[in-house]
């Protein structure tokens, strides 16, 4: 199962490490990229990415565990799904997922969960998210690993 | 190309599956800007959309979006297989502005502002899970604001009659169906009436700096040295939902339309399809719900001013309420008969000329108040929309970024610019330094040639110029 570790800037090094997400420019909005030796991970770095765009999370406890999965419609979708999920959570239960575990599932799927704290219990360093765009969206297998590239509307 | 006999007009030809040119409106110091990033391919893909009459327009301050350019204004022909795209509206649906009058001056104010910014500072929710100042008890309450907007807010006793005559539309838009608003959006948008969000949004308070036009601006009821509130938010997390279910269903439908388009985020349909009548309907219920946010804004903002400066500094006047993200079902010329066409408008604000027959009686003779904030710190403009109405009666939303979030946090600190506002006195209240110097002025155009282009270019004149005294940052 994959698991979440926050990661710096990875651009700044000199080799890239396995795993990892770093936000690129864009003149309104935020660019996510991520990338891992699977799908999962590179998920789970998309998550990661997004969430440290907009919030610097603390090391206490995590308060609750709620669901998290994408159907088997693609790449693409799932990013957008997964993605989408971290926003519908802090608008509707004012909670910030900090922690995120995802494996696929037998019918091409991926489920798992995150482990979340109270919104005001992070510092906010960022604007908040607000959705997932298509725009130049891209996900797949590069290199022996998986890379992803999204837009996020702030 | 220049366009000739006609100022700060830019042609791109129609080259492969565009249908129609690409026209921006750039003066030569704003065409760098524009030319360097992705906005003008994004005009370009713009123009291949079905039944897109005229042209693919961008305003002066267009810059680089998704899908859509923002600062991009396109219409389609409805009955000629014209489409409806999410992406020509953006997520936050109906994201715009609202100005109020107060009845003080700046010398009125005096030292009280400290206390006024103070009092905004608490009462005004933005950033992250605030809430709303307006509690709806379920979603029953909820669907009634989708479908009443502003007026809803009016009849829950938050606002007046006054104030729906200033709204776009009345503060309704016609042919909203909450039905058709999934789940998801409603959780989102429950407990979010009656905030600002984050990002660039802001509650404003501002001072009339210059009148350029006396008697216009006097209708508007402004006049110089008066205190201004500007406010700048939208539909919310409902809105961003209702934008991605959409978008996501296009996605799937457009091959039933044998439609393709060069960008996914540019997923469309035709308008007269059931998809493209959903999304209408859904978009004018986010519509609505950005009207009822920014009125029940408005009220507490009235009881901060009575609160800090006394009773009857409260009664704030709207001047006009105006969506910069919209698709709306207009009539207008093509080729000398009347087309029906849904106008697109992503960062660009309607502009009707003097005479239109949807303007209030007190302000048809002076056409439609355009309201262009600048950046934070700079000068906000009132406009108003001229003869004959270019771009299908559209003008500019405000300035418009130059620098991503990125370059910005690299050029300035927040507590630096912090600092430099309150030396030029502006006092300000943001809800992250960080946020806060993401939205530094340098990261913008010069709001001055944004205005000054589209006054050359003949999409809007000026009336008023506006200062900020206070900023309320999201």
């Amino acid at each position: 199962m994959a698991t979440v570790h926050r990661s710096g800037d990875a651009g700044a090094a000199t080799q890239e490490p396995p795993r990892g997400h770093r936000l690129v420019p864009h003149t309104a909005d935020c660019i996510v990229e991520s990338w891992g030796p699977d799908l999962p991970v590179c998920l789970v770095e998309a998550l990661g990415g997004l969430v440290g765009s907009f919030a610097e999370v603390p090391d206490t406890a995590t308060s609750r565990v709620l669901p998290l999965a994408a159907s088997s419609g693609g790449a693409e979708d799932a990013v957008v799904t997964l993605l989408e999920e971290v926003i519908y959570v802090l608008d509707v239960f004012s909670v910030v997922p900090v922690r995120f575990h995802l494996e696929e599932t037998e019918d091409g799927g991926l489920a798992g969960d995150m482990e979340v704290v109270r919104a005001d219990e992070v510092r906010l360093i960022g604007p908040v998210p607000k959705g997932i765009s298509y725009h130049d969206l891209s996900i797949g297998p590069v290199d022996g690993g998986w890379r992803c590239h999204v837009l996020v509307d702030v | 190309m220049p366009v000739p006999g006609f100022a700060d007009r830019w042609r791109i030809e129609p080259v492969g599956a565009m249908r129609v040119p690409g026209v921006v409106f750039a003066s030569a110091a704003l065409l760098p800007q524009v030319a360097e990033e992705e906005a003008l391919r994004q005009v370009a893909n713009v123009a291949t959309l079905p039944g897109i009459v005229e042209a693919s327009f961008a305003m002066p301050d267009v810059h680089w979006g998704y899908g859509f350019p923002i600062g991009g204004v396109a219409a389609t022909d409805v009955e000629d297989g014209g489409i409806v795209s999410p992406g020509g509206v953006g997520f936050d649906i109906s994201c715009g502005v609202r100005l109020l009058a107060a009845p003080v001056t700046l010398g009125e104010v005096g030292a009280a502002l400290r206390r006024l910014m103070d009092r905004l500072g608490v009462t005004i929710p933005r950033g992250l899970g605030s809430g709303g100042v307006w509690h709806l008890p379920d979603a029953g309450a909820l669907r009634k604001v989708l479908e009443g907007g502003a007026r809803a807010a009016a009849q829950a006793g938050l606002g007046t009659e006054a104030d729906l005559r200033r709204c776009e539309d009345g503060g309704v838009l016609v042919g909203a169906d909450a039905a058709q608003v999934g789940e998801r959006a409603l959780a989102r948008g429950l407990h979010q009436v009656g905030s600002l969000g984050s990002g660039n949004h802001f509650l404003e308070v501002q001072v009339v700096e210059k009148v350029d036009d006396p008697t216009t601006a006097a209708a508007f009821g402004l006049s110089a040295s008066q205190v201004c509130v500007m406010i700048h938010c939208g539909s919310r997390g409902l809105g961003h939902q209702i934008c991605s279910d959409h978008v996501r269903l296009m996605r799937d439908a457009m091959a039933r339309y044998a439609i393709t388009v060069p960008d996914a985020q540019l997923a469309c349909v035709p308008v007269r399809s059931p998809e493209g009548r959903s999304y209408l309907a859904a978009m004018a219920a986010a519509a609505n719900y950005g009207r009822a946010n920014r009125q029940a804004l408005t009220v507490t903002t009235r009881a901060a001013f009575a609160e800090a400066l006394g009773t009857s500094a409260g009664s704030l006047q709207l001047v006009y309420d105006v969506s910069h993200n919209l698709a709306k079902l207009e009539h207008h010329d093509i080729g000398g008969s009347e087309r029906l066409l849904c106008v697109h408008r992503k960062g660009a604000t309607r502009a009707l000329p003097p005479g239109h027959p949807d303007l209030p009686d007190d302000l048809r003779p002076f056409g439609q108040p355009v309201l262009v904030p600048g950046s934070m710190g700079t000068a906000s403009y009132v406009l108003t929309g001229v003869v004959p109405g270019e771009a299908f009666a559209s003008a500019c939303h405000g300035a418009g970024r130059t620098m991503s979030r990125h370059a910005a946090l690299r050029h300035v600190r927040g507590a630096e610019l912090c600092r430099r506002l309150e030396a030029s006195g502006i006092a300000v209240r943001a809800s992250s330094l960080r946020g806060l110097a993401e939205e530094a002025p340098e990261a913008y155009k010069d709001i001055y040639e944004v205005v000054a282009t589209c006054e050359r270019a003949g999409l809007a004149r000026r009336v008023a110029r506006l200062r900020p005294i206070g900023v309320v940052k999201g």
